[in-house]
């Protein structure tokens, strides 16, 4: 009896209307949350000539020999165990760096010797923003000009040809609770009163020139195919740097859009070298006429796509899912 | 200076549906709607396809004031925009689809009911409900509605909405502790209540709680077509395309517990006591309705708001005819006028349903 193993976090949407539709085609399922590998009864034994892979969950269990395709959506960072009878905080520390190790460690151990048909491999789940940006300037795309530093000479140097500069995360915003209340990262205009302030040497920051919008796109990329959706972020004050400043009440217009042939050509060339079969890709269509990448997700939400523009990519990744034999 | 752009479209989402004398332009994204002369109409048609100046043209530039203003307008309140490259900007599918086979259900009962709710829980589930409807006609005391709902903690629903007659029982803080611990509560309505008013909890809740005067003591009370429950959003504005707006996928189980479409339906394809939902679904004549679609219905096929009300088969002019208009929408298309005693009737009358 086969099976699609997934992964994702509880309560993810996507994942349920995935779900959903792998139920209408009577197709079975195996879902794991919060990369909790470990707190299931698991176990892998290397033997001569085969690998024993068992998981288990609710009295329920699978073998690797079912398994016919694997979906990464997402996961959770792993939690270290309960350390609270150590007082010593340097002892305590040393260890939840050693358990949260051996606990990925772990959870790669099946992501590794699961030798299927992959919905992006979590190997592939962080791939380096200026080694992206790079690797897209190189297929032919334009990219907005970016500095990635710590040296306050450098980015004054940097300012001089590109007067507009706006920051954001090398690696990704990430939001922070703080007294209950989240505090999301967003990109952010990089004023000459920030730069006059700071240090000689400063924490690394990704630094870009800003490019003027005409509208942004978001493409949702499976297996050779393209979906996309234009975001007219450049109607309101509050989202046209960075649309994901939601507007709740007058939400940003987004609607369905159709990529020349030649960014659909480049953007799949740029995920093979990359070695993706899925993901969320950025772009700004500028009022220059450019398409301007920003950055490939390769676990990016494709909900925020699929619902405005009408495009069920839940129902296709179901059914990408099933035709892996 | 930026070059001038040649072609106005409508944002995607907001799609122009033409009645007998008027038109609407449905928002699906901001989930509103507005009301246009069918001339316009005719125009942004036309639009879809020539510049701006062809169209002008077209009308040998009599309207050119009137289309500027207009297009002025649109732009302004964000419902269409200017490009120069029209098609990087396609249509938005009108495809709808569903992976369940029943997406929503409705349970009537009254004090002489001995539904099996274990027994509805698993069969909704098994079909992949997502959205319950429990209307009851009779008291229900607070520790009776939790052992029924704690039935469905575990289900596949997502979205339940509940009406009832209000009793003293029903305090705030009994209220509170309900959708608290029933998070899928979207909806409480409490009928027979003392006055009209919306009951505020003090927990933040996605539940809105409301208290009417009016008393819903059967099934009948159903059916209503008017504005306040139209629904312009995507995926009712597309499953109205080619199904019936509330039919289309719908399974009942009336106070008797006779399986039916609607609850308001004679046809009953038997008693929940004998036979599956499932079994019944897949009687002959079950989805009879589901497909019935307001292009096919008389006088809404000539109705601005046919893509986004709610229509009613079972209370309809002409019991002979299917395909006659809902008798419980006084609505003209031609005259584009409500007729004026249906609607003070209505504001007294709010029924908690579709």
């Amino acid at each position: 009896m086969g099976a699609i193993l997934i992964f994702s976090k509880m309560g993810e949407a996507s994942t349920c209307e995935v779900i959903d539709w792998l139920d209408s085609y009577q197709t079975h399922f195996f879902r794991i949350n919060d990369g909790e590998i470990h707190k299931l009864p698991t176990s892998i034994q290397l033997g001569n000539d085969h690998i024993s892979l068992g998981l288990e969950k609710n009295n329920t269990s699978i073998n690797e020999e079912d398994i016919t395709a694997v979906w990464f959506r997402k996961t959770k960072t792993q939690e270290p165990p309960n350390l609270n009878g150590i007082e010593d905080l340097q002892i305590k520390r040393d260890i939840e760096n050693h358990t949260l190790h051996e606990l990925e460690a772990y959870n790669f151990a099946f992501y590794h010797l699961l030798e299927k048909k992959w919905l992006n491999h979590p190997s592939k789940k962080e791939i380096n923003k200026p080694y992206q940006l790079h690797t897209a300037q190189k297929l032919g795309f334009k990219v907005p000009p970016t500095l990635v530093t710590n040296d306050k000479n450098k980015l004054l140097d940097f300012k001089k040809t590109h007067p507009n500069l706006i920051v954001k995360a090398v690696f990704r915003s990430r939001g922070f609770v703080i007294d209950k209340v989240f505090y999301a990262g967003f990109t952010a205009v990089l004023t000459t009163e920030i730069i006059d302030s700071l240090p000689s040497s400063f924490f690394p920051m990704l630094v870009q020139e800003k490019i003027d919008k005409e509208y942004e796109i978001r493409t949702f990329y499976i297996d050779g195919e393209c979906h996309s959706m234009a975001i007219f972020s450049q109607l309101d004050q509050q989202t046209a740097l960075d649309y994901r400043r939601y507007n709740r009440t007058n939400p940003n217009r987004t609607v369905p859009y159709s990529l020349p042939k030649q960014i659909t050509e480049r953007i799949q060339k740029l995920m093979a070298i990359l070695e993706l079969n899925s993901g969320s890709l950025d772009f700004i269509r500028a009022k220059d006429g450019n398409y301007y990448f920003l950055e490939v997700n390769p676990n990016g939400q494709f909900g925020m796509v699929s619902k405005p523009c009408n495009y069920y990519l839940e129902k296709k990744i179901a059914a990408w899912l099933i035709q892996q034999k | 200076m930026l070059e001038q752009k040649k072609h106005f479209q409508l944002f995607a989402n907001c799609i122009p549906v033409k009645g007998a004398s008027r038109s609407i332009i449905c928002d699906l994204q901001r989930n509103t709607y507005r009301f246009i002369p069918n001339l316009l109409y005719d125009i942004l048609q036309k639009l879809q396809t020539h510049s701006v100046a062809e169209v002008k043209a077209a009308y040998h530039n009599e309207y050119d004031q009137g289309i500027d203003q207009y297009l002025g307008l649109l732009t302004k309140s964000e419902w269409g925009f200017w490009t120069n490259e029209p098609n990087r900007f396609p249509d938005i599918s009108l495809e709808w689809n569903h992976p369940a086979l029943i997406t929503n259900a409705i349970i009537d009962s009254d004090a002489h009911s001995t539904h099996d709710y274990q027994k509805i829980q698993k069969e909704l589930d098994l079909l992949g409900c997502k959205a319950l409807e429990m209307r009851t006609y009779s008291p229900v005391p607070p520790t009776q509605l939790h052992s029924i709902l704690r039935y469905f903690q575990l289900s596949r629903l997502q979205h339940l909405t509940i009406t009832l007659p209000f009793s003293d029982e029903w305090s705030v803080s009994e209220i509170t502790n309900l959708v608290n611990q029933f998070p899928r509560i979207i909806q409480l309505i409490f009928h027979s209540a003392p006055e009209d008013k919306v009951c505020k909890l003090p927990i933040e809740t996605h539940a809105s709680v409301l208290f009417i005067q009016k008393v819903i003591d059967n099934k009948h009370h159903c059916g209503i077509v008017h504005p306040i429950y139209f629904s312009p959003n995507l995926s009712h504005f597309t499953e109205a395309q080619s199904n019936n707006t509330c039919l289309n996928r719908k399974i009942s189980i009336d106070e008797k517990g006779n399986i039916k479409n609607c609850p308001s339906m004679p046809k009953s394809y038997g008693n929940h006591k004998e036979i599956s939902l499932l079994n019944a679904l897949q009687k002959t004549s079950f989805k009879d309705s589901w497909q019935i679609n307001k292009d096919q219905i008389d006088t809404c096929k000539d109705c601005e708001f046919r893509y986004i009300c709610t229509d009613c088969r079972a209370y309809i002019q002409n019991p002979q005819n299917i395909f006659s208009k809902p008798k419980k929408c006084h609505y003209n298309p031609y005259s584009a006028q409500w007729e004026s005693n249906s609607k003070e009737n209505l504001q007294k009358n709010t029924p908690p349903s579709n």
